[in-house]
């Protein structure tokens, strides 16, 4: 670099540090670490996109314009409207087989053994159970207010995401089959084919093929006991795997689980206690961050496994305390024997055996380690390390 | 980079083809694309001056955001031009804040201030510095745009019309910001800021 050149001696300290810099790339260690706390990161809500002030304006005419439209007295469409609403400007086809043509805004609503096919303004299908009723926004985004409706998505184009409002959740797709049901005290969503994601305020849970969820609404009595069957609780995300159903209108169980079920994911719980712990870390209260952890740790999934490893590190670095650390781990190894965070874990042994001067099982982990991973980066380092113990115990030798 | 040395499927995938996977919800193409940038923004949010205890914090957070916003990404300009530019914008967030909580405790806990300043303009600590060290207090000293242009140019080694996407402004402008970098460098090198260990190795100490 020429500007460099004519610096002298301080331009080449200057170009080596520009080199430095350009290999400050993290080790593995890092990275792994990073993975394991972003592995159960989902995509929650797409950020709003931030509009000038007079496009408001323009916006709220429109809306003005539109309802005045909507509101307009057309006629009575066979479609059973909201009971203070106009009819919809299109009319709707009850117990039709054949999909009509629905554009927003407008209300439809299934009477008993009635159901109903529509199709909306970018190819998707709807399926409406009896006694179900669905809104559609001017933006044709539906949301299902109760009953249940199959859904059949194509797929969207790069940017664009389709979604379904049910009760507090967004039903997020990008192409897929599948079935939303809204009841008083739950919501279910059952896929079909595809991948969807459900998204409250705060989380989001993933769902692939042949699996359902429901969010609670109330708690079931099953969980939570009689007494609190009646309590309003904050919707509760429970994932439940079930064989591929077919059929185009799948009803899902509402009923709640008796068996306790196959947990994936608690989205809203396991980052927060990160979070927070990673600022009572922060704040110094190392205490709290090893209780938050622990709470973290008994959970299961990726989150889990790193709590465990900063458990570990933790009681080494900054309570000092080695010892405790190396139980956390050994805990670990035990109960992880493939785990994400396995080498690291097993790495950290070693240095801990090294620092609390306890040569021969430190050489043991390094045999081990170096047994088990023949293609790890940090296998140099440890053969040069596992030399220096063999030359420290030389001496002690007989 | 393949992660405890285990080749990950779909290495070979284009940007396109990865962000569509992640769109599709395959974790192959997420766990893919992060391999391949991790590297470059862990290496970009320090150049930028974030510290080592918040540097995995404001990666996670650049990884959180593109994921979330791989479905926005219409594909116009590079992915990693793209992922750049949200970490860019993190990084000016981050180092907004950090003003504002530096303010708070010059403002409640003037001590503390005075420490952090004893310890930064310590002329022995500068002198015990490596030459990586050494730089990150030069590039501190820059403006944040001037800063964004070095680094990217210098560091990161992009090309000047890749760099002005980045930062959004014309191919000149970043001309003119790297011109004045260079020369606000190598100035405060010669005012003798710079004291590498190499050359002091036989000085006084």
């Amino acid at each position: 670099m020429s500007w460099l050149d004519e610096l002298g001696p301080e331009g080449e300290a200057l170009h080596k540090g520009l080199q430095a810099a350009q290999d400050r790339t993290g080790d593995e260690l890092t990275r792994r670490r990073l993975w394991a706390q972003l592995a159960h990161v989902r995509p929650a809500k797409m950020k709003r996109r931030r509009w000038p002030k007079p496009v408001f304006g323009f916006a709220a005419a429109a809306c003005i314009g539109a309802l005045v439209y909507v509101t307009w007295p057309t006629g009575k469409g066979p479609v059973q409207m909201a009971s203070n609403t106009p009819p919809a400007p299109v009319a709707q086809e009850a117990a039709s087989r054949s999909p009509s043509f629905l554009q927003g805004p407008a209300v439809v609503r299934t009477g008993k053994d009635e159901t109903m096919h529509v199709r909306l303004r970018g190819g998707a299908r709807l399926a409406l159970a009896t006694q179900t009723q669905l809104v559609l926004s001017a933006q044709d985004a539906p949301e299902v207010k109760i009953g249940t409706v199959s859904l059949e998505v194509p797929k969207q184009e790069p940017g664009k995401h389709f979604h379904v409002v049910a009760g507090p959740f967004k039903v997020v797709v990008v192409g897929t089959r599948f079935t939303v049901s809204v009841r008083p005290e739950s919501v279910g969503v059952e896929v079909q084919e595809g991948v969807v994601e459900v998204e409250r305020e705060g989380g989001a849970v993933r769902l692939e093929a042949g699996q359902n969820w429901t969010g609670w609404l109330v708690a079931p009595p099953a969980q939570h006991g009689a007494a609190a069957a009646t309590r309003v609780h904050p919707p509760v995300a429970r994932l439940v795997p079930r064989t591929r159903s077919t059929g185009p209108v799948v009803v899902p169980s509402l009923e709640p689980q008796t068996s306790p079920p196959a947990v994936i994911t608690t989205p809203p719980a396991a980052p927060s206690l990160a979070v927070q712990a990673r600022n009572a870390l922060k704040a110094g209260d190392t205490d709290r961050a090893l209780a938050l952890l622990q709470t973290l740790a008994a959970q299961s999934g990726p989150g889990s496994e790193n709590a465990v490893y900063e458990m570990g590190r933790i009681w080494r670095d900054l309570k000092r305390q080695p010892r405790k650390a190396l139980d956390v781990w050994r805990a670990y190894q035990f109960s992880h024997p493939a785990g994400l965070l396995r080498h690291e874990v097993d790495l950290s042994v070693i240095e801990t055996f090294v620092a609390l001067g306890d040569t021969s099982h430190a050489l043991i982990e390094a045999e081990a380690f170096l047994a088990k991973y023949p293609r790890s980066e940090r296998r140099s380092e440890v053969v040069r390390l596992k030399q220096l113990l063999l030359d420290r115990q030389a001496p002690a030798g007989p | 980079m393949a992660l405890g040395g285990v080749a990950q499927p779909g290495a070979k995938l284009s940007d396109r083809e990865l962000v569509h996977q992640c769109v599709c919800g395959d974790p192959n193409g997420w766990r893919c694309l992060y391999d391949r940038y991790v590297g470059q923004v862990i290496r970009f949010v320090s150049a930028l001056g974030v510290a080592a205890d918040e540097r995995d914090d404001a990666v996670q957070e650049v990884f959180v955001a593109v994921y979330r916003s791989l479905p926005s990404f219409r594909g116009e300009s590079q992915l990693s031009t793209w992922i750049y530019r949200i970490a860019a914008r993190h990084v000016s967030k981050l180092a907004s804040r950090r003003r504002f909580r530096d303010m708070l405790s010059s403002m409640l806990w003037r001590e503390l201030k005075d420490d952090v300043d004893a310890n930064q303009a310590g002329p022995e600590s500068v002198e015990r510095s490596s030459e990586l060290e050494m730089l990150d207090r030069m590039l501190e000293k820059l403006s944040p745009k001037k800063r964004t242009a070095l680094v990217l140019f210098e560091i990161e080694g992009l090309p000047v019309e890749q760099v002005a996407e980045i930062v959004g402004c014309p191919v000149n402008t970043v001309w003119s910001r790297l011109h004045h970098a260079r020369a606000e460098l190598s100035k405060l090198a010669r005012k003798g800021t710079w004291r590498p260990v190499t050359a002091r190795a036989g000085g006084p100490t």
